[in-house]
């Protein structure tokens, strides 16, 4: 499989962040994106499977990022999901809570279409390491 | 946000009815014993503007509450002055209301406004991030109008070139130069697309600022929530008795059976408005 197979959900409460996520990673050549608006829909999604690939806001209703992601690292099928943080949460103690949990990588907004490429090509390098 | 918000909606009517019943039973009381006739009307007001109305209090500490009050009940009708006695009480009462509501509501009301100046910078924040995203697109199509204008104009040439070729228009010198022209447009496109393609992409990207504004937003909401809160508390404290009495019979709508029943209109701001209205407002 290639890596623009890759199988990304794509999970915040904005439309308009879901829209421009989803725009990002078809220009980077990822056609296959799917969407949830809070964590729980995200965890229903991800266990019915055919997913890879996991990109999150922090701050959202009913289930947070940061809650999703302990629930990720916890299921013993979804625990190895890269599950990359996308969010204004911005503080020391954000950053340290989430490398604490287990996340792939921590993306602050507002960020570039660049930023995004970088931090998606290094989860992909250490995937494969 | 919005379930947590009608929760204490709901305690603090619940807390208001409470108290109000809780007035008028005393007030019953009072009318049935002998000496109580002229006290009743002096006694009401203290009574339903006790400190009550903190409902945080009430459900803390009912028992303190009933302890506080009870002392004119049982002293009234056994002291041998009992109209100069209650109104020592009614003016104790007073003094007690009105340091408790010094250290409890004007305290809330205190943080409801320390949150205004909070509110202020967060909507500077939105409008300095609306206001970049606009300078953001509106640089970007700027740039990316000539070129698309500049393929536009450079197509339609070359297709009239090619139609006086084809209507044999051309000599072979000016076939052979229309030829070099177009390969070197056709090579030029791409470049042109793909520059164009970046002014896009920066389009889109300027439309994050929803995502960052709509979070602010939120939180200026609930500051202003909750500073209605307050002064409607507020307001309900410092009410006439006789407009709370008819703001209980007033209301007789029943549960909010369906919450979500109107779009615009929230339940919660049902009662605001109910209960502005039932004092005069």
């Amino acid at each position: 499989m290639g890596l623009e197979d890759t199988r990304f959900l794509v999970v915040d409460d904005f439309s308009t962040m879901r829209r421009i996520l989803r725009n990002l990673l078809k220009e980077l050549g990822f056609m296959n994106v799917q969407e949830a608006e809070d964590g729980v829909e995200a965890l229903a999604k991800l266990k019915e499977g055919n997913f890879d690939f996991v990109v999150t806001d922090w701050n959202m209703p009913n289930m947070s990022g940061i809650e999703l992601l302990h629930a990720i690292r916890t299921d013993a099928k979804l625990k190895h999901m890269p599950v990359l943080m996308v969010t204004a949460e911005a503080t020391r103690d954000n950053v340290i809570l989430a490398a604490k949990a287990g996340a792939s990588g921590y993306v602050v907004k507002p960020f570039t279409a660049a930023k995004l490429d970088e931090k998606l090509m290094k989860i992909f390098q250490s995937m494969q390491e | 946000m919005t379930a947590k918000s009608d929760n204490s909606d709901s305690d603090d009517l619940e807390a208001l009815f409470d108290s109000i019943v809780a007035a008028n039973k005393e007030a019953e009381r009072l009318a049935r014993e002998p000496s109580s006739v002229t006290l009743g009307a002096n006694y009401t007001v203290p009574a339903s503007r006790a400190p009550e109305f903190n409902p945080s209090q009430l459900r803390r500490d009912p028992a303190g509450y009933e302890a506080r009050r009870a002392p004119p009940l049982q002293n009234a009708p056994s002291t041998p002055q009992p109209a100069d006695v209650i109104d020592q009480i009614g003016h104790m009462t007073r003094t007690l209301h009105d340091a408790l509501r010094e250290l409890g509501l004007n305290k809330k009301i205190e943080k409801a406004a320390s949150s205004i100046p909070d509110a202020r910078d967060r909507l500077n924040y939105v409008a300095t991030l609306t206001h970049q995203a606009a300078e953001r697109v509106l640089s970007a199509t700027e740039a990316a109008q000539p070129l698309v204008e500049s393929m536009e104009v450079e197509a339609h040439r070359l297709a009239g070139k090619w139609q006086m070729m084809f209507d044999k228009q051309l000599d072979v010198e000016e076939f052979k130069e229309l030829t070099k022209q177009t390969r070197a447009f056709l090579q030029d496109v791409p470049k042109q697309t793909k520059a164009t393609h970046a002014y896009l992409m920066e389009i889109m990207m300027a439309q994050d600022f929803q995502d960052l504004t709509g979070q602010v937003i939120r939180k200026i909401i609930a500051i202003t929530e909750n500073l209605e809160q307050q002064l409607l508390a507020l307001l309900l404290e410092n009410a006439p008795a006789k407009a709370k009495t008819n703001l209980e019979t007033g209301l007789t709508n029943g549960p909010v059976i369906k919450p979500r029943n109107t779009k615009d209109v929230t339940p919660s701001q049902n009662r605001v408005d109910d209960l502005l209205e039932g004092l005069g407002f």
